[in-house]
């Protein structure tokens, strides 16, 4: 499936770096959102944006002085503005902490030299809502910008923003036997986002956003750590999980107790699953193999079957299921990959030793998805 | 001499008038004499009539006298003879009173004569007998031959009966009591079935041909019947006979069926347009056939039985505890065993040995059994239907080709079953291993020889899919060992808060049990799979003590080289670790993945925790130990190297303090040697 791929994009960040998140509220523009990851120096994010006539990158370099950037989470309707985790450290201490912060406008361009950098800047502090929790992750709720998910150790917060500051609607907690934390979280983008999930050692456990209240829950009975997971866009109850097995999981969350399908490729922790949000037939997943890899599960999507062309009676697959191409690119443990929320065909992925590469599908599945002769 | 001739003619003349007189007088005497003569005549045919008319008179008294002496035949005969005058003189009111008598008679013996038929006791000969008076009465055959067959059926069916008794009480043994009837074994059925059932349908069938000898058509409804009844007879004695299961019966049952299949087609050869020899066969193929499931599925059992004792002598020692958190592992007491002593007392390779001997025997056993079956002594075990069937689709097919997919499918099993314990996958992989390379090779050839067998069978696709299963059941053993070090190694590391440590005095005691784990999966693996080859070493005789100066060279330098720089450096100079390597049966393989996976993970728990100065000295500490103990499992201990480096770089990046003070390499050393 792989013959005539288009070449990845390679650059390379300066220090090591595990966060990566696509700027959703631009829809104009392939950018992507990457922080660094270093103890030692100054950390910086980057905000990347893919030429799609010429193929090179554009860069934005800003200065991130609260720490190291842990997580990314740009909000869903203002390009300016971004969640974060991040490390504050001391002359002997160390925190982990979680802000909103607002990227400054651009004074000039082209200019990405080292003094002249802009920097974010904290909008809203969010210690008091975390305490003593070390901050998991933040995400904004997709339909609602003013509105987001806090998780802190073992805690699950749905946020409001308000001109006064954040506002608890409920807190709920989490804890799994043997797990000192959450280890992740996710929208369900159905219905109005009224259901999050979070994610502790082998546990899915989602929440009524309305209530506060328990939804349901799902294990994995093997139980392997989850590391990532997402849902069907366009699929209802439909929802993937990739852990510590290097397996890929698919679940309808309504019979949680049997997977799907399982597909294991990776060979270490499946750290990084994301469903393609405009063809949900293709998923993405990364993980500390060093591999990205492009799934396609089309039998489980919400378009399986389309008309044929040539016969009207008949129902043609546009996709078998299985791995459509496996990405070499990295040399170190990918943590993120994440589709451009602009263009369905590319993606990028991050490893530890900052290389951020941004990919393509393959021409031959893309045509294919898209129904046209190559 | 005139004159004599005078005289004489006056004589002649004379005796010619005598001669008419005496003519006159005769004719005289006659014409009197004609009306007696007549009287005579008329006399005697009145006589004869009047003795007639007695007859037919006496007639209704002789049949009765006949009925109740149960002369039957006598009547019929009179009956027959008086008929015809009877039927003549009908229209005479005496006589058509004296024909109604017979007739009612008649009529009356007709009925005794089908109810004799209806009696099922009645003798041959009286039945035959009765048939044939049938006949002349003038019934039709047809009836006579449906009245007939179905009185012979009658008896057929008590004889089935019986039998069908048996089959029921060999169906539910419980039921002994209840009834009087004594459960026959296998020959005493088929001697009950040969001695009632078979003379019966052989008599029946000589008398069918004496009685109807002439009649159309009735060979073909005689063998619709017999064939009828046949099968449901058939239909018994296979249901009767594939109930015999237990292994000892097979010699009786063998017997039995040589007995019932010799007495049937003896007893059915002289019937024309008959054949039951294929229909008999059948039913020895159907029972061999079930003899031979039931043989297969005892072999399945046993192997399950044999997996279930190997899975539970190996989980039965083991006392691993759940993966505890660090500091907790030897909470458990000092009366748990250390895992090393408790497991290592498995000998696997024992016990790989013996489930190969018992699949070896059990399908010895299985082919001993059944080759009774193939006795040239039987007889039919000699016909080609039978023996072709025997060896092509039971001996291969539902012994010794499904034996093997069984355990190919059990085994497989396993490596979706998450609740395994390793050391039987391992066992289970070895044996895989064995049974693909020798074990099904050398079987097949047992086999054709045991049965003179000249095709041999194609063992390319069960061989193929056994070494798959090997190979899927070693992967996931490394998958699950690996997790076991993995969540033991992941949770040491998790649930510690490193930036407040204290000063590293000794090696964690999670690090000893990985190296304990790993010595015992050494163990383990060792006793199953050879060694396989390692990358030559360099400097031989040096390499501890080499393994330690370079591990200090390369991590006293982090500190000081920029960091970036220090990655694609140290990159330059190792090869990249490639996870996708797929295991090979090979012990370092084996040790290799699986440390290679172990330390994957530490690697990236380290990556999620800052380190405090004393957190990082312990991970050197530990790493170190690590290094000191991994490197003789694996294939290249550079991997080893490499990644523990990658360890020691990445605890050295989540430092608080930069640049990061390590531990003095001599302090390290005395530390990990005082283990």
């Amino acid at each position: 499936m792989g013959e005539e791929t288009e070449p990845s994009l390679i650059y390379g960040l300066e220090l090591q770096g595990r966060s990566l998140a696509p700027i959703t509220a631009d829809t104009e523009n392939i950018s992507f959102m990457v922080g660094t990851q270093s103890l030692k120096s100054d950390n910086f994010v980057y905000i990347v944006t893919l030429d799609e006539d010429t193929g090179l990158l554009h860069k934005r370099i800003l200065k991130y002085p609260a720490g190291e950037v842990w997580s990314l989470n740009p909000n869903p309707t203002d390009p300016n503005l971004f969640l974060s985790t991040y490390g504050e450290k001391s002359q002997d201490s160390w925190k982990k902490k979680a802000a909103v912060f607002r990227i400054p406008e651009s004074k000039n361009n082209s200019s990405n030299d080292e003094g002249n950098l802009d920097s974010v800047d904290i909008e809203v502090q969010l210690d008091e809502i975390t305490g003593k929790n070390e901050p998991v992750g933040a995400w904004y709720q997709p339909n609602e910008a003013s509105k987001f998910c806090l998780i802190a150790g073992n805690s699950v917060n749905y946020l409001q923003l308000q001109e006064s500051g954040p506002t608890k609607i409920w807190e709920a907690e989490h804890s799994v036997r043997g797990q000192t934390k959450i280890e992740t979280g996710a929208w369900n983008p159905h219905r109005h986002c009224h259901q999050v999930s979070s994610v502790s050692g082998s546990q899915v456990m989602t929440w009524d956003t309305r209530t506060g209240d328990k939804a349901w829950t799902l294990n994995v009975a093997s139980g392997s750590n989850i590391r990532s997971m997402d849902y069907n866009p366009n699929k209802q109850y439909y929802l993937a999980t990739g852990g510590d097995d290097g397996s890929l999981i698919i679940w309808d969350y309504r019979a949680p107790s049997e997977p799907l399908t399982t597909v294991r490729e990776h060979s270490h922790w499946l750290w990084s699953v994301r469903y393609n949000s405009f063809h949900d037939q293709l998923i993405l997943s990364a993980g500390s193999d060093c591999r990205v890899q492009l799934h396609s599960q089309a039998s489980l999507s919400s378009e399986p079957l389309r008309q044929s062309l040539e016969d009207d009676d008949v129902q043609e697959k546009i996709l078998d299921d299985g791995i459509v191409q496996t990405f070499f690119d990295h040399e170190d443990s990918v943590y993120t990959a994440e589709w451009s929320s602009a263009d369905p065909w590319t993606f990028a992925s991050l490893s530890y030793d900052g290389r951020l590469v941004i990919s393509h599908v393959p021409r031959s599945v893309k045509y294919r998805i898209l129904n046209i002769d190559s | 001499m005139r004159v004599d001739f005078k005289s004489m003619e006056e004589e002649m003349d004379q005796l010619a008038e005598s001669m008419s007189s005496i003519t006159r007088f005769s004719n005289q005497i006659s014409e009197k004499l004609r009306s007696r003569r007549q009287e005579v005549a008329s006399l005697s045919a009145t006589h004869s009539t009047l003795q007639k008319l007695e007859c037919v008179l006496e007639l209704p008294d002789r049949l009765k006298e006949s009925v109740q002496e149960e002369e039957y035949t006598k009547a019929i005969h009179h009956w027959n003879k008086a008929n015809a005058s009877l039927k003549y003189y009908r229209d005479m009111p005496s006589f058509a009173g004296i024909q109604e008598d017979c007739e009612e008679i008649i009529c009356l013996i007709q009925h005794k004569l089908e109810q004799r038929l209806q009696d099922p006791d009645v003798s041959a000969e009286q039945l035959s007998e009765s048939v044939r008076l049938l006949q002349e009465l003038g019934n039709p055959a047809d009836n006579l031959i449906q009245t007939f067959l179905a009185h012979e059926a009658v008896k057929l069916d008590k004889s089935l009966e019986v039998l069908r008794a048996q089959v029921h009480l060999c169906q539910d043994p419980t039921k002994v009591n209840a009834d009087s009837v004594v459960l026959m074994d296998s020959l005493e059925f088929i001697d009950e079935a040969c001695n009632g059932f078979v003379p019966i349908l052989a008599d029946t069938a000589t008398l069918f041909y004496q009685l109807f000898a002439d009649h159309q058509g009735g060979e073909v409804i005689l063998n619709d019947w017999i064939t009828e009844h046949l099968e449901e007879y058939l239909n018994i004695v296979k249901t009767r006979l594939s109930l015999d299961k237990e292994e000892r019966e097979s010699v009786i049952l063998v017997r039995a069926l040589d007995r019932f299949y010799k007495k049937l087609s003896a007893a059915t050869r002289n019937l024309p347009g008959l054949d039951t020899c294929q229909a008999s066969l059948n039913v020895v193929l159907a029972v061999t056939e079930a003899c031979v499931d039931a043989t297969a599925a005892n072999m399945e059992a046993e192997l399950r039985e044999n997996v279930l004792a190997a899975r539970q002598a190996i989980a039965a020692p083991r006392t691993r505890m759940p993966p505890p958190a660090e500091g907790a592992v030897n909470s458990g007491g000092g009366a748990v065993a250390p895992p090393g002593a408790a497991t290592s007392g498995i000998n696997l390779i024992e016990m790989v040995n013996s489930l190969q001997d018992q699949i070896v025997d059990s399908l010895k056993t299985a082919l001993g059994r059944l080759k009774m079956f193939t006795d040239p002594e039987l007889t039919f075990s000699v016909k080609s239907g039978f023996r072709s069937r025997f060896s092509r689709d039971l001996i291969w097919n539902s012994i010794f080709f499904k034996q093997f997919w069984f355990i190919r499918d059990t085994c497989h099993k396993f490596t979706g079953d998450v609740t395994v314990p390793p050391a039987l996958l391992l066992l289970l992989s070895r044996t895989c291993l064995d049974l693909h390379v020798s074990t099904i090779p050398f079987l097949a050839t047992y086999t054709q020889d045991e049965f003179g067998l000249s095709e041999s069978p194609n063992l390319s696709k069960i061989c193929t899919s056994m070494a798959s299963t090997s190979q899927l059941l070693l992967e996931r053993y490394v998958q699950v060992e690996s997790g076991d070090l993995s969540v033991l190694l992941g949770k040491s590391v998790e649930a510690r808060d490193w930036l407040s440590s204290v000063e590293p005095r000794s090696v964690r005691a999670v690090m000893k049990r990985i190296v304990e784990d790993v010595n015992l999966i050494d163990s383990q693996v060792g006793q199953l799979y050879e060694e396989g080859n390692k990358k030559p070493r360099s400097g031989e005789s040096t390499r501890r003590l080499g393994g330690a100066s370079r591990a200090r060279s390369v991590f006293s330098n982090y500190g000081n080289l920029d960091s970036s720089l220090a990655t694609n450096i140290q990159k330059l100079f190792s090869e990249r670790i490639d996870f996708f390597t797929p295991v090979k049966p090979t012990k370092v393989s084996v040790l290799t993945l699986i440390i290679k996976l172990g330390l994957k993970t530490l690697l990236e728990c380290v990556r999620l925790k800052t380190f405090s100065k004393y957190g990082l000295q312990q991970i050197q500490v530990d790493c170190h130990y690590l290094q000191l103990h991994l490197w003789k499992f694996v294939q290249d201990e550079d991997v080893v190297h490499h990644l523990l480096d990658e360890i020691m770089y990445s605890a050295v990046l989540r430092s608080l303090h930069q640049p990061p003070v390590l531990m003095e390499a001599s302090v390290v050393e005395v530390i990990c040697d005082k283990v």
